[in-house]
């Protein structure tokens, strides 16, 4: 790579990127088709339903989560300065792999991430099968073991011999690769550099915040990038261990903008109740697709369905399906069910109703009141047979309910962001006495269902 | 006795001088009229004489003696107002009245003092009029302002801790006091470093500044923390720094023909990883240390040449090396050579006791000197080299560059150097690779030029003379982990 070289991209959000010198491998990296799947996945999933600004993908997400592993790096290499010796710090060649590692981050994920793991991919997923199907190395395997499915993909197209991305990362030196994969584990040399990647304010997280505040449009999701990137440095923990961490003296203010900004994302747009119906409408549909098809039912195949009816029966993909899941085929999936002659109604019924945007509602009930209702024993009888009257299909697949569970503070160790002290004296973030309320978990109870059947499940868990 | 404040031409006056004032009639403890009341004076007036009885006096006299014109102006007015809430905060009326005193008759005289920084003087030297007035005794350069007096150097130097705007730093303000010959003397031999400190990193920077009366200070950079005599190094790697960055300095120094004469612990700071050398008071060119000449600096690190003839001999530059080896023994062994632990030192201006301990010393020196410059209680790794320092005989005692030269070499390991990053020693370096060494796959995924640049640094290490048998093991064995 030459030396001097600059590749210069726009962002909406960051505005100029420069990648100068070897980080402008990142650009040859986007340029994959692995990475180039991402940009036909959006980032917020279905939230575009409500917010229709929502529609950038996690190609953008990534490219800039590279930025700020750049950013983030250049700056440590200032902030290491005194504190640490050459080969600890970081050198440029260390924030070329930091960069390269964001940018490939989320390279496994499929369309509506979440949705689709718990519903196509099965929760647990059969870890063995696909870690062989992936051609992941024993070693690996072992440490990948209870991580998710996009987590054992990342790790699979970029181990994948026959892909441009391992084949292009190897091409500009043996083994990097397997390194960029042992550094998204977070094991890296200098050693703290990892946790710029994953932790409670990493370049993921900081990224996301923004873009999706800013593609969104709410307004509460601002805080002063600049200010963090600025502040952040290199200390020691009590346990002499060398964490990333910002400036306890200055960037008090600055994170806990950050983490109210995150916050509000969660309740305006991650947690929308319309985005969550949406999503659980589409983990619905999958999920009926899914037992339907293991009843023996036949789905039509062939074309960009072709790799979802797969895994709904329970096989795994090889690299070149993986790279046919997206937003797009999974629109055509749900197309073809909702207007082909599907032999079963529920599936039908609920694709119409998903193309259509006729989405269920909330049911307005008091959260604890929900929570109290749902342990009973015949809860999930007692509310199908209720609604059933109002379905088309089977009812089981008619009712959404929506847990969610936010903390801003992860209990983690090896994803703590820390707070640096002049003395290069590290503390957890959660330890300050303006964050303790933070690492509270966030919880949420809803019931979505037909509109035309809210009223009936309103009083059947008020009464 | 008179209140006015004598000043010289072009001078400023004198802190005893304006001590003096104390004994005007109004301070005189007999004065026991009541406060005036709120009514009789301006707000100001009235926070002073609510310090006390005395303080009330002077300001009554004030206004007593007063011209047509008041000496003070509406923002003077508030200002004394904090001056008179700050004396209010831990002063005894007696030292109070002696500043408010100092300060009217100093207006009186037409000479301002800067009444916002009267009451910061106040509020940071509690009940002691004497650093006040000191604050107030001098007219320091345009630019500058005195925050607080830092020492009293006996009669010749009144050292302050100032706020110089220009650099909006804080830095240290010196100023020559006594006869004006012996001050302009003095001044010029601070002032043969001022080149020398743009030259040299362990040698404190120095500029020069003039007031508009033409007097001149010193200014220097304000480095803390300043060493002590309870300084301990807590180990070999300070005392090594310490030893080799004042060598350097000293190395410089007598390259350029120049002696210090006290060096000391209170003389060298620590500005981040490197010792600074300061205090230049003493120093001269070798050649004007000579056999008439009695012995100058502490006693604490007095050469033991000094101590014996009281006179300073051909190489007058070794006295430098003995005294930096005292002050690096103090920072090991908890006391300085010839010197008990805990030993009071007798003032100078305590002469009868300062003789007979002098003559003690010497005593010390020739008969006690074996027992007391113990080089066993001393690290292995630095007993050379201070030995070598310590030497009695001056003619055998190495000079400021062969202990340059040495420490350079046999304690490489744990010299810290400038590098691109930092000043590192090896020894830091070396705890730091073998504190975060990656494990073995780490390495072998690492980028070949990384993994070149952490062998050589490992090799580079290992060529350092200084670490131990068993460091060196652990070295070796890093090299080959890195070689694979």
């Amino acid at each position: 790579m030459p030396k001097g070289r600059v590749r210069r991209v726009q962002d909406s959000v960051h505005g100029l990127m420069e990648f100068r010198g070897m980080e402008s491998l990142v650009i040859d990296v986007l340029r994959t088709p692995e990475l180039q799947r991402l940009r036909r996945i959006r980032q917020l999933g279905l939230a575009h339903l409500v917010f229709p600004g929502a529609e950038h993908s996690r190609l953008t997400h990534s490219l800039g989560a590279a930025w700020l592993a750049v950013r983030f790096g250049r700056q440590l290499i200032e902030a290491a300065r005194d504190f640490l010796i050459q080969t600890l710090a970081p050198s440029s060649l260390s924030v070329r792999d930091l960069a390269v590692a964001a940018l490939c981050h989320d390279l496994g994920h499929g369309p509506l991430s979440h949705a689709f793991e718990r519903e196509v991919i099965d929760d647990p997923y059969p870890f063995d099968a696909w870690a062989t199907k992936l051609g992941i190395p024993e070693e690996e395997r072992r440490e990948l073991r209870g991580s998710g499915w996009h987590e054992l993909v990342t790790a699979g197209l970029l181990a994948w011999p026959e892909g441009q991305l391992h084949q292009l990362l190897e091409a500009d030196e043996v083994h990097f690769s397997d390194r960029i994969r042992l550094m998204l584990r977070g094991k890296y040399y200098p050693p703290y550099l990892p946790r710029l990647l994953a932790s409670d304010i990493d370049v993921d997280r900081l990224d996301f915040v923004r873009r999706d505040t800013h593609q969104t449009g709410v307004a509460y999701g601002k805080y002063d990038l600049d200010w963090l990137v600025s502040t952040c440095t290199v200390g020691k923990t009590d346990n002499g261990d060398l964490v990333v961490g910002f400036d306890s003296r200055k960037a008090i203010r600055g994170i806990e903008q950050f983490l109210i900004a995150r916050a509000a994302l969660y309740d305006t747009v991650y947690h929308h109740k319309t985005v969550r119906s949406a999503e659980g409408m589409v983990g619905l549909f999958l999920k009926r697709l899914k037992d339907a098809t293991r009843a023996g039912i036949v789905l039509p195949s062939g074309g960009l369905a072709e790799p979802y009816v797969k895994l709904l029966s329970g096989e795994t993909l090889g690299f070149r399906e993986l790279l046919h899941l997206d937003d797009f085929s999974l629109s055509v999936l749900i197309e073809v069910m909702a207007t082909t002659s599907v032999d079963d109604e529920t599936v039908r019924d609920l694709g119409q109703r998903i193309l259509a945007r006729d989405l269920f509602k909330v049911v307005p009930v008091d959260r604890r009141r929900l929570g109290e209702y749902l342990r009973r024993p015949d809860a999930y009888s007692r509310l199908h047979a209720a609604i059933q009257p109002f379905c088309r299909g089977r009812a089981e697949y008619y009712i959404v309910v929506d847990e969610t569970n936010v903390r801003m503070l992860s209990d983690d160790p090896g994803e703590m962001a820390y707070v640096i002290d002049e003395d290069r004296r590290a503390v957890p973030i959660r330890d300050h006495d303006i964050f303790r309320d933070y690492w509270k978990p966030q919880e949420g109870l809803r019931i979505f269902t037909l509109a035309e059947a809210v009223a009936a499940v309103k009083a059947i868990i008020e009464h | 006795m008179t209140a006015s404040v004598r000043r010289e031409k072009g001078g400023t006056p004198r802190r005893k001088e304006l001590q003096g004032c104390i004994l005007s009639e109004a301070m005189k403890p007999k004065d026991t009229q009541p406060p005036l009341l709120a009514g009789d004076l301006p707000s100001w007036a009235y926070a002073l004489c609510a310090v006390g009885a005395r303080t009330a006096g002077v300001v009554r006299a004030y206004f007593k003696s007063r011209q047509k014109t008041d000496l003070f102006g509406i923002k003077d007015e508030e200002a004394l107002k904090t001056v008179g809430d700050a004396l209010r905060k831990g002063w005894t009326d007696e030292e109070a009245c002696t500043v408010v005193d100092a300060c009217i008759k100093a207006f009186a005289e037409g000479r301002r003092i800067n009444l916002p920084s009267l009451s910061g003087w106040v509020l940071l030297h509690v009940n002691d009029s004497a650093a006040v007035l000191d604050c107030m005794s001098i007219e320091p350069p345009e630019e500058i302002s005195i925050i607080k007096v830092l020492s009293r150097a006996g009669s010749q130097k009144l050292v302050f801790l100032a706020r110089w705007t220009l650099t909006q730093q804080q830095v240290v303000l010196k100023k020559i006091t006594g006869l004006p010959e012996i001050a302009h003397k003095l001044v010029a031999r601070e002032l043969r470093t001022n080149p020398l400190s743009m030259k040299h990193p362990n040698i404190i920077e120095t500029h020069l500044l003039k007031n508009t009366n033409g007097e001149a200070f010193l200014v220097e950079k304000y480095i803390q923390p300043v060493l002590n005599d309870a300084w301990r190094s807590n180990g070999t790697q300070e005392a090594a720094n310490l030893l080799y960055n004042i060598a350097d300095a000293m190395t410089f120094l007598h390259s350029q023909r120049l002696v210090h004469g006290d060096i000391k612990p209170d003389n060298i700071a620590r500005d981040g990883e490197a010792y600074i050398l300061l205090d230049f008071g003493i120093c001269r060119p070798a050649a004007e240390f000579t056999g008439e000449i009695t012995a100058t600096g502490s006693l604490r690190t007095r050469a033991p040449e000094l101590l014996e003839n009281n006179a300073y001999q051909v190489e007058a530059p070794k006295v430098d090396v003995w005294a930096l080896g005292a002050t690096v023994y103090n920072a090991l062994v908890g006391r300085f050579p010839l010197i008990n632990e805990g030993e009071a030192i007798p003032r100078a201006s305590d002469r009868e006791r300062r003789a007979s301990f002098e003559g003690e010393l010497t005593r010390r020196s020739r008969e006690e000197w074996h027992q007391r410059v113990d080089l066993s209680l001393v690290p292995d790794v630095i007993r050379p080299l201070l030995g070598s320092a310590l030497e009695k005989d001056p003619s055998r005692r190495c000079a400021a560059s062969d202990l340059l030269k040495t420490a350079d070499k046999e304690l490489a390991a744990l010299i810290r150097k400038p590098s691109e990053v930092g000043r590192f020693a090896p020894i830091d370096e070396y705890e730091q690779i073998k504190r975060y060494f990656p494990e073995r796959r780490i390495i072998s995924l690492m980028p070949m030029t990384e993994r070149q640049n952490l062998e050589q640094k490992l090799r580079g290490l290992f060529q350092n003379d200084g670490f131990t048998e068993f460091q060196k093991h652990e070295l070796q064995s890093l090299i080959s982990e890195v070689a694979g």
